[in-house]
């Protein structure tokens, strides 16, 4: 201390020197360094219970649940059934377009043979009845899901009310 | 031979993981052991506790142990005494009024009593420093210490160093007053 500050080497400085030394104890305890290191490892452990492996593995389970998500919204959308549209609809009922109607089960097994059962179907048919806006579905699975279609409208008639209209009168024509 | 080899590669990591887990943590316990009275003797300057300082310290080796990086510190001492410093300041309860410590200057010359005098002038002039503002007491604390150089302390207290030089001397200037009043007072019996 004395090499580097500047104090008065007197008697008073020197007890001075005494007390400051002795203001500071030289050695702690003994242990301390066990003591240190044993709270050092208990605040450690108390700090971090679940430690990185538990963290690790629920960011894994996080991950995995994110992957599945991603992974499963699109396949759902593929495997969903594809969704039908008919682009042109009879005016007659299914059943009496072509005597052999089919229900959407029947579709797949007479598949093979749609094209003569078309064929059968426009003999069938009474002359006069083509007009232009009929058309006939050409293949099984078509009719079927137009048989559908047409059930579906049977269901929701349209009621058509008459509108009164009041005639015209115009007092100059009179 | 390939599941062997399958194995010892399953089991090197983990192996190298153990291996490098107890090598630092006999690295760590190495650095405890090089610094721990000295961290312990700078926290004891500011809080004037021993459990205090043991606290300090223990806290101090917590955050270096945490931080993960004894190993790549520069300056061990001055790190450690600065982290250490911080941390005892925190933990240095308020300071109550400082009463001061009855002495009598007026004591028989035998040379018995002479020790036990400059026991009780020690005690006196401890209470006194202890008495001194912070901003004083720090800095002459640390120096008494005899372990840092001026250029240190004034790292630590983060202050120029001819501060750190001018409020040492301050607080020295301040006891010799004090120890004059109380010598005056005594009626000059002090001849040192």
């Amino acid at each position: 201390m004395r090499d580097d500050f500047e104090v008065l080497d007197d008697p008073l400085g020197r007890l001075i020197d005494r007390a400051l030394q002795s203001y500071t104890p030289r050695n702690p305890l003994p242990g301390l360094e066990q003591r240190i290191l044993a709270g050092v490892a208990t605040a450690n452990r108390r700090r971090a219970p679940w430690g990185w492996r538990g963290w690790n593995s629920i960011a894994a389970v996080a991950a995995a649940a994110l992957l599945l998500v991603l992974v499963a919204i699109p396949l759902r959308h593929r495997l969903s059934p594809p969704h039908i549209t008919v682009a042109s609809r009879s005016a007659q009922p299914a059943e009496q377009l072509s005597p052999g109607a089919l229900t959407p089960q029947d579709a797949g097994q007479h598949d093979s043979n749609s094209r003569a059962k078309q064929v059968r179907a426009i003999k069938l048919r009474p002359a006069g009845s083509d007009s232009g806006a009929v058309v006939t579905p050409r293949s099984s699975v078509r009719r079927a899901s137009t048989a559908v279609h047409d059930e579906s409208m049977a269901f929701a008639p349209i009621a058509l009310k008459p509108i009164a209209v009041a005639p015209i009168e115009i007092p100059a024509l009179n | 031979m390939r599941n062997a080899i399958l194995i010892a590669s399953r089991r090197e990591p983990l192996q190298d993981q153990a291996g490098e887990s107890s090598r630092r943590a006999g690295s760590f316990a190495a650095f405890v052991e090089r610094h721990a009275a000295f961290v312990f003797r700078i926290a004891h300057a500011v809080t004037r506790h021993a459990q205090d300082a043991e606290d300090a310290a223990q806290e101090t080796f917590l955050q270096v142990y945490r931080a993960n990086r004894w190993e790549q510190i520069e300056d061990e001492r001055a790190y450690l005494a600065r982290v250490a410093w911080r941390l005892a300041i925190r933990q240095r309860k308020p300071k109550a009024r400082e009463e001061e410590l009855p002495f009598d200057l007026d004591m028989p010359d035998a040379s018995p009593l002479d020790s036990a005098m400059d026991r009780q002038l020690e005690s006196w002039l401890h209470s006194r420093i202890d008495a001194l503002p912070e901003k004083l007491r720090q800095p002459l604390a640390l120096a008494a210490l005899g372990e840092l150089k001026l250029v240190e302390i004034a790292v630590i207290l983060g202050l120029p160093e001819g501060t750190v030089r001018r409020r040492i001397h301050t607080a020295r200037a301040r006891l010799r007053l004090e120890f004059q009043g109380l010598n005056e007072r005594q009626g000059g019996a002090y001849e040192g």
